[in-house]
């Protein structure tokens, strides 16, 4: 080993510190989220794009429904405007902010619960008017906040505290259903691509449109604690999901790409994520600038 | 409307307006720039009239899918410092609710207009009855006070709408405007005031120079009284980092959960302790009194009469009226009923919400006679009636 | 208070309400009296029964109008159609001398209409004339204005013209001025028989 070799001799500096940890202006330092989530690196990605694409706070609010992920308020870039809703009503929200103020781009953090369950009908009329905002889905297919139970999203044979046999409804999958609403962007990805979903979120800013980014992310304590990795089926041997570690490989291998699943047949495709772009269509017409030729029809009128 | 200018104000002068159309140019005229809704009868009138006139003053008027969706786009418009409002009726009111709550919590100041109609249930839609006092009172859950007007003509609608407005950015707390199906239907009369006028009468969502102040109510270290700042605004520097609705404290950052009950305490008595500034009320021909009748909304103008047949037979009888139903003016009504023969509260419900009000503060011995009426107005005669029962 | 009251029945579509509102906006807007207008309202104004009722206080020093809708015995009623003809007893108009009065589509009620026979009444075939002579049955009701306007004596002629530029399109106004002359005319000559047969 020559001499010209050097090794620092302390850690290098977290370049994001400064920006991340919110929390410090809440009086606590510590995460609330549990060992193995996936929250914790999408609070931290969501800062990282904001502090590398220097957002300005004032013109993208952070509207945060309820649910987990809630709590990562405590995480993301301090200087974002952050506000907690109520469950399911984020999208309604953003959607009055940016028709009071059209220079916003509201970014909105929902669950599955959240956006499929109790929000529906607000998530299909946001994707309908095509509101130029982000809507992140949190799919972690579980009810964690409230204890595990089975949310829309459950994948079938799934135990949850309130399906104790199997899960035995069909799921929704909020993709399809952003696709069929008629987002203009929209794209899944999960936690164990973190660089996708920096990409997935750095193109969903430029894009004029609602963006709706579905991404997958772990639950190990209500969910991979209880599950196998097969989630039941015959034949197989599964093993439990109890680390993070284990989960994070779940999801990898349970995540096709849009490309081979082109390939592959319905039965293959059950119970698995089809990640990659749906949908990329910037031509579609902007609700909010629709708006504005209304508003200009009326003024010149008497 | 053929006569409609396309401003925000109306030419001064005189209109025949419908009770739901003169609700919409209040707002208009105090400021309103976003309205969601959806609709539903009998307060179609209000988003109808908004569609074509919010536009023409550079504003957004929504149908969204649902009620939850409109008072949610109500509350995300007045975040970002735009004057918003809504109308519905009970069954959409009751749906609300809970944004309602949420609204009280992180003070975000709205109007929201009831145009009540017969329930429970769908009830029959076209016709009045006060039934939704009670709710707007205890409109969502936890604790916290709401202030509720009850106009009774046409021309009130439009002024108290001003006045309500006003209100919502003075106290922060959720604003209602009961008005009923009749009111919100009938056409008559209203006297528009000049812009000068009006632009004096409001006051504007504005911020203060000084961003670092406290962005929610909060107890004074000095005096021990009840500050209410001006509402933030995202979007601008004077916002909390993070809006949450727990108990928090001046600053928008978490309460430890013992502190609850200060917080409880600052939540309802920034309302309480300005009830005297927030309570309007009428008095007439109360000074020799012995029947005295209080009332709200429409019933108070068959009372004026029944009032004045009355004491031209000689029986000495006066009206208390409440213009603004809730807070409900305790004291006042304390020292209007003290030493009162009988009172009547005419009430277009049966159960009498503001007669339980009353009775709460009178004297055991002094009879409270409600005179119900649901889905039909009060006639005199149905109050005259009572009125010389009593005093035989 | 001395109220006035006005109730118009008819199906939808007849300009019932555009008839009470101009009566509303001639007595409240011009000649500055107090005064409330209700409707049908919901479904019922769209096809079948619709209705209208205006009350308008002549004593000026009211403050306002106790109760909203109109009261039986009415001043002034309008029936336009069979189905509300069932509506109309003998009690239900003002029997002083100087009011009370039931107007009547003749065209419109082709059944029998025997309580119209027990008041002081106005048969004309207002849609039919309307039609004949200006070529548009809306005009009947600028004609019911007319003749509103000589039997109520609430506002002058000034002021129903002024509420008709404010109603109607500017391209029929004409046509309107001349279906409201007809009216006038019509109410004025049953004025008269009125008179003479009394005496």
């Amino acid at each position: 080993m020559s001499d010209d070799v050097r090794y620092p001799s302390e850690k290098p500096e977290h370049p994001y510190f400064d920006s991340s940890f919110s929390g410090m202006l809440l009086g606590t330092l510590v995460s609330r989220f549990c060992g193995g989530c996936g929250y914790g690196s999408i609070g931290q990605l969501y800062t990282r794009v904001f502090e590398d694409e220097k957002l300005d706070p004032k013109l993208y609010p952070l509207v945060i429904g309820i649910g987990c992920y809630s709590q990562i308020f405590f995480l993301v870039h301090k200087n974002a405007q952050k506000m907690l809703t109520l469950h399911g009503r984020a999208p309604a929200i953003a959607t009055g902010m940016k028709m009071a103020n059209p220079k916003m781009k509201p970014i909105i953090f929902s669950g599955d619960g959240d956006c499929l369950g109790i929000g529906g009908n607000h998530f299909i009329h946001l994707c309908r008017r095509n509101l130029d905002c982000i809507l992140f889905i949190f799919n972690n297919s579980i009810y964690g906040m409230t204890g595990g139970q089975a949310a829309p999203t459950t994948l079938y044979g799934a135990m949850s505290t309130t399906t104790p046999y199997k899960m035995f409804e069909p799921r929704s999958d909020g993709v399809e259903l952003a696709l069929a609403a008629g987002a203009s962007y929209v794209a899944r990805t999960t936690v164990a691509h973190p660089r996708t979903l920096m990409k997935y979120f750095k193109k969903a800013l430029k894009h004029k449109g609602t963006s709706v980014i579905e991404v997958i992310t772990p639950c190990v304590t209500y969910f991979g604690r209880k599950n196998l990795d097969n989630l039941g089926s015959k034949g197989e041997k599964g093993e439990i999901m109890d680390t993070g570690g284990k989960m994070f490989e779940w999801i990898k291998k349970n995540s096709i790409h849009i490309n081979q699943a082109k390939f592959m047949s319905k039965e293959e495709l059950f119970n698995k994520y089809i990640i990659g772009e749906f949908r990329y269509n910037p031509s579609k017409s902007e609700y909010s600038e629709e708006y504005k030729k209304i508003q200009n029809i009326a003024m010149k009128g008497d | 409307m053929s006569n409609v200018n396309g401003k925000r104000f109306l030419k001064p002068g005189k209109y025949l307006m419908m009770g739901n159309v003169a609700m919409a140019e209040g707002a208009l005229s105090s400021g309103l720039k976003f309205f969601g809704g959806y609709p539903i009868t009998p307060s179609t009138e209000v988003i109808e009239h908004l569609a074509k006139r919010l536009p023409e003053v550079g504003g957004c008027c929504m149908q969204m899918e649902d009620e939850l969706a409109s008072i949610n786009a109500v509350m995300g418009a007045s975040l970002v410092g735009a004057k918003a409002m809504t109308a519905t009726s009970g069954p959409g009111l009751s749906l609300m609710t809970e944004t309602i709550s949420m609204a009280a919590n992180i003070e975000i100041p709205f109007v929201f207009c009831d145009v009540q109609r017969c329930g429970p249930g769908t009830g029959f839609v076209t016709v009045p009855h006060h039934n939704d006092v009670g709710l707007t009172r205890f409109a969502g859950n936890g604790e916290f006070e709401v202030i509720a007007f009850a106009p009774m003509s046409c021309q009130e609608l439009f002024d108290l709408t001003i006045t309500a407005f006003n209100y919502a950015e003075t106290y922060r707390s959720p604003i209602f405007i009961l008005s009923d199906a009749y009111l919100g239907h009938i056409h008559e009369v209203v006297n528009i005031p000049p812009k000068e006028e009006i632009l004096k009468r409001v006051i504007d969502r504005t911020i203060p120079e000084d961003t670092t102040g406290a962005k929610f109510t909060y107890e004074d270290i000095n005096t021990h009284k009840l500050m209410i700042p001006k509402p933030y605004i995202v979007g601008t520097e004077f916002c909390p980092p993070l809006i949450i609705h727990l108990p928090h404290n001046q600053d928008g950052i978490l309460m430890p959960e013992e502190n609850s009950l200060r917080f409880m305490k600052i939540m309802i008595d920034k309302i309480r302790d300005n009830i005297d500034k927030i309570s309007l009320t009428e008095e007439y021909k109360l000074d020799d009194a012995e029947i005295i009748i209080i009332s709200y909304g429409l019933p108070v103008r068959a009372s004026y009469r029944a009032v004045d047949i009355a004491r031209k037979k000689g029986i000495k009888v006066g009206i208390f009226r409440l213009i603004t139903v809730w807070p409900f003016p305790k004291e006042k009504v304390k020292k209007v009923v003290a030493g009162a023969k009988a009172i009547i509260v005419p009430e277009m419900n049966y159960t009498g919400v503001i007669a339980e009000q009353v009775e709460r503060v009178t004297d055991l011995n002094i009879p409270v006679i409600k005179v119900p009426k649901v889905a039909t107005l009060h006639h005199p005669d149905d109050i005259l009636r009572v009125i010389e029962e009593v005093a035989k | 208070m001395n109220r006035y009251e006005i109730r118009i029945v008819g199906y939808g579509g007849q300009g019932i309400i555009t008839l009470s509102k101009m009566i509303a906006y001639a007595s409240g807007i011009c000649e500055e009296l107090l005064v409330t207008q209700t409707e049908a309202y919901g479904a019922q104004a769209r096809g079948g029964r619709s209705w209208a009722e205006v009350v308008i206080d002549l004593d000026r020093e009211s403050k306002q109008i106790d109760y909203p809708k109109a009261l039986k015995p009415f001043d002034l009623l309008v029936i336009l159609s069979d189905a509300a003809t069932k509506e109309v007893k003998k009690e239900v108009i003002k029997k002083e001398e100087n009011t009370g009065l039931l107007i009547w589509d003749s065209s419109t009620i082709l059944g029998k209409f025997r309580a119209a026979s027990k008041m002081k009444n106005l048969g004309l075939p207002i849609q039919k004339m309307a039609l004949e002579k200006f070529g548009n049955i809306v005009y009947g009701n600028t004609i019911l204005f007319g003749i509103s306007t000589v039997v109520t004596k609430i506002f002058s002629e000034e002021s129903a013209i002024e509420t008709i530029k404010q109603f109607v399109p500017s391209s029929t106004l004409e046509k309107n001025m001349e279906a409201f002359k007809f009216g006038k005319q019509k109410a004025e000559e049953f004025l008269t028989q009125l008179k003479e047969g009394m005496s």
